[in-house]
């Protein structure tokens, strides 16, 4: 099995005719029909809506529309709204919601003429580091089955890797869409907040929430990702800053301030990939870059953060699932507060249930000062950092994860230090600026190689000069390209 | 600080039972994850105002027009018990 060809190339085929309309859909959907059991990655199949929006496309393309994604097969992480098909969030409590309408995101794409296959799997109400939290089944690393994709996005970042569809989106609150990106060897961008619309995406932490895209390439994800981005009336924080024209390519890098953050270099990160992150500073300054160190003093401090702020939004937003709106009949109970507290202790699984109690704790009476409003000024600080460094250099650059893919089960015990395998991502949700996690090789351990992913970070709306900086430093690593051992033994 | 009688009393806030199994579990995760986002006590953040929007601008405004909604009957038909277009639940009010 080989790769899908690049976006702009299933493109122009497409619209020059040289294939039918369906046919990187039929291919994808086979694909994902073959092997998307196997890596647990696929919660349902789209095929009677992609036929429905495969059916106008012909006539679509002959009336002169245009259409940058026409024929390009995508699959939506299952907390994305799909009109008709199961979101179920990775819950029990939502196991039949089909929602009525479709996100935003999703609206725009089949718009510009891309076609829905598949809803991917991922920690239940994305609330996870390694899509083990599903409700359903756990999702695989297409690099080494015995591993996580990382999470919550695992499912997209999965089924993108192993080369099931060309492109996959996913939603980050705290690193959701990067570090499945860095643990699976493709490229993941969280944009900056407001970039793209929130509507339809099942809120976990609204003001940490973004939709996120995958790619195998920084080129191929500014192609979707101008699809989806812009202001929507819908969300109203989402943004009516412009968006710049998608430049895919690669750039002079002359000049370009590019800042380490000495975080980055911490001890407590993979040794391999700090080895990585200098090897790549070494390429960017012989490519004419600038190259500072610097530090986020407060970095430290995002993961705590991150889990008062997130669990608080959580707490709040996921008090509308009571199990009374959608899903099956429970049998009655003899009041509502019963009726409650019975649907969402039945609803909801171990991890969401200990975030909903965390966030309701930080939020309540007597706590709310030393909790919720302590972490919301850090989180000043934390952003100010922000600002003080693009103040000084263009982007940040480090690592996206502190160790390559772990296993099934490794973290699974401590809920704690599943929280710290966000350390590196969750700084860039609290600040709302954005981020891209791009594949820089791999290492090899235990028998297998492993992706690396390094990070690019710049200010508010950066997005293509993250993209363009990206797809040079993937030029770097010319083995980045290869595909899992699991996809070269298929057919 | 976080003890078994407060997870009772959050888990009653957030309207979820938990079974009294779970409470004592729960207590202890609860609170070494506490206690680990705790080291922001010893940070200094007087005078720094909480961030709340990070991309606070103006208010946004819109036309207090008449916009299409979902059709009733898509969003009534997710509906796991219901009575015309309402939502069959168990009683809220008591007897008087």
């Amino acid at each position: 099995m080989n790769a899908f060809p690049p976006v702009p190339e299933m493109v122009a085929a497409v619209r020059s005719k040289r294939v039918a309309p369906d046919h990187f859909v039929t291919e994808s959907l086979r694909r994902l029909e073959q092997h998307g059991g196997t890596l647990g990655a696929v919660l349902s199949l789209t095929k009677e809506r992609a036929q429905a929006d495969l059916a106008p496309l012909s006539a679509r393309l002959a009336g002169g529309e245009d259409l940058p994604l026409a024929g390009v097969p995508i699959a939506i992480k299952d907390n994305i709204c799909v009109r008709g098909t199961t979101t179920t969030c990775g819950s029990r409590i939502l196991e039949s919601y089909r929602p009525p309408y479709d996100a935003t995101a999703v609206e725009r794409l089949v718009r510009a003429g891309a076609v829905i296959v598949a809803k991917t799997n991922l920690d239940e109400f994305a609330m996870g580091s390694s899509t083990e939290n599903s409700a359903f089944f756990p999702a695989k690393n297409p690099w080494d089955l015995a591993r996580v994709p990382g999470g919550s996005s695992g499912g997209s970042a999965s089924v993108v890797a192993a080369a099931l569809v060309p492109a996959a989106l996913g939603s980050e609150t705290g690193g959701s869409v990067r570090q499945p990106a860095a643990f699976t060897g493709i490229a993941g961008l969280k944009p900056t907040y407001g970039r793209v619309s929130r509507y339809g995406l099942v809120a976990f932490g609204s003001s940490l929430d973004q939709i996120g895209t995958f790619a195998r390439t920084a080129a191929d994800a500014a192609l979707i990702h101008a699809v989806i981005a812009g202001r929507d009336p819908r969300d109203a924080t989402s943004s009516d800053h412009p968006v710049e024209p998608n430049q895919a390519r690669s750039m002079d890098l002359k000049g370009l301030r590019v800042g380490i953050p000495k975080e980055g270099h911490d001890s407590a990160i993979d040794a391999r990939i700090r080895a990585r992150l200098s090897a790549t500073q070494e390429r960017l300054l012989a490519a004419g870059a600038v190259i500072r160190e610097l530090s986020l003093p407060h970095a430290k401090y995002a993961i705590p953060t991150y889990y008062i702020v997130a669990t608080a939004e959580a707490s709040s937003n996921l008090a509308r699932h009571d199990g009374m709106h959608c899903g099956v009949a429970a049998p009655p109970e003899k009041d509502l507060l019963h009726q409650y507290l019975r649907n969402r202790a039945q609803g909801f699984g171990a991890e969401v249930t200990r975030r909903i109690l965390l966030g309701t704790f930080c939020l309540s009476s007597g706590y709310y000062d030393a909790y919720y409003e302590r972490a919301m000024r850090v989180r000043s600080l934390l952003a100010r950092d922000y600002r003080a460094a693009f103040e000084q250099v263009d982007v940040l650059l480090g690592p996206t994860t502190p160790t390559p893919a772990f296993k099934h089960g490794e973290k699974t015990s401590d809920p704690l230090q599943m929280y710290l395998a966000d350390v590196l991502t969750a700084g860039a949700n609290l600040a709302g600026v954005p981020a891209l996690s791009i594949r820089a090789g791999h290492l090899t351990e235990g028998g297998s190689e492993l992706p690396i992913g390094l990070q690019l970070t710049g200010p508010a709306w950066s997005e293509n000069l993250l993209f363009r900086v990206g797809a040079a430093i993937e030029s770097y690593w010319p083995e980045a390209d290869r595909l899992p051992p699991f996809v070269r033994s298929q057919a | 600080m976080i003890d078994e009688n407060l997870v009772r009393s959050v888990a009653h806030l957030a309207r979820i039972a938990i079974p009294e199994a779970r409470v004592p579990g729960l207590a202890k995760e609860l609170a070494h994850i506490v206690e680990y986002v705790d080291q922001l006590a010893a940070l200094d953040v007087q005078g720094v105002a909480p961030l709340t929007h990070t991309n606070a601008g103006a208010n946004v405004y819109r036309e207090d027009e008449v916009a299409p909604s979902l059709p009733v009957e898509a969003v009534m038909a997710l509906a796991p018990a219901r009575s015309g277009n309402f939502y069959r639940v168990p009683k809220v009010i008591g007897d008087a």
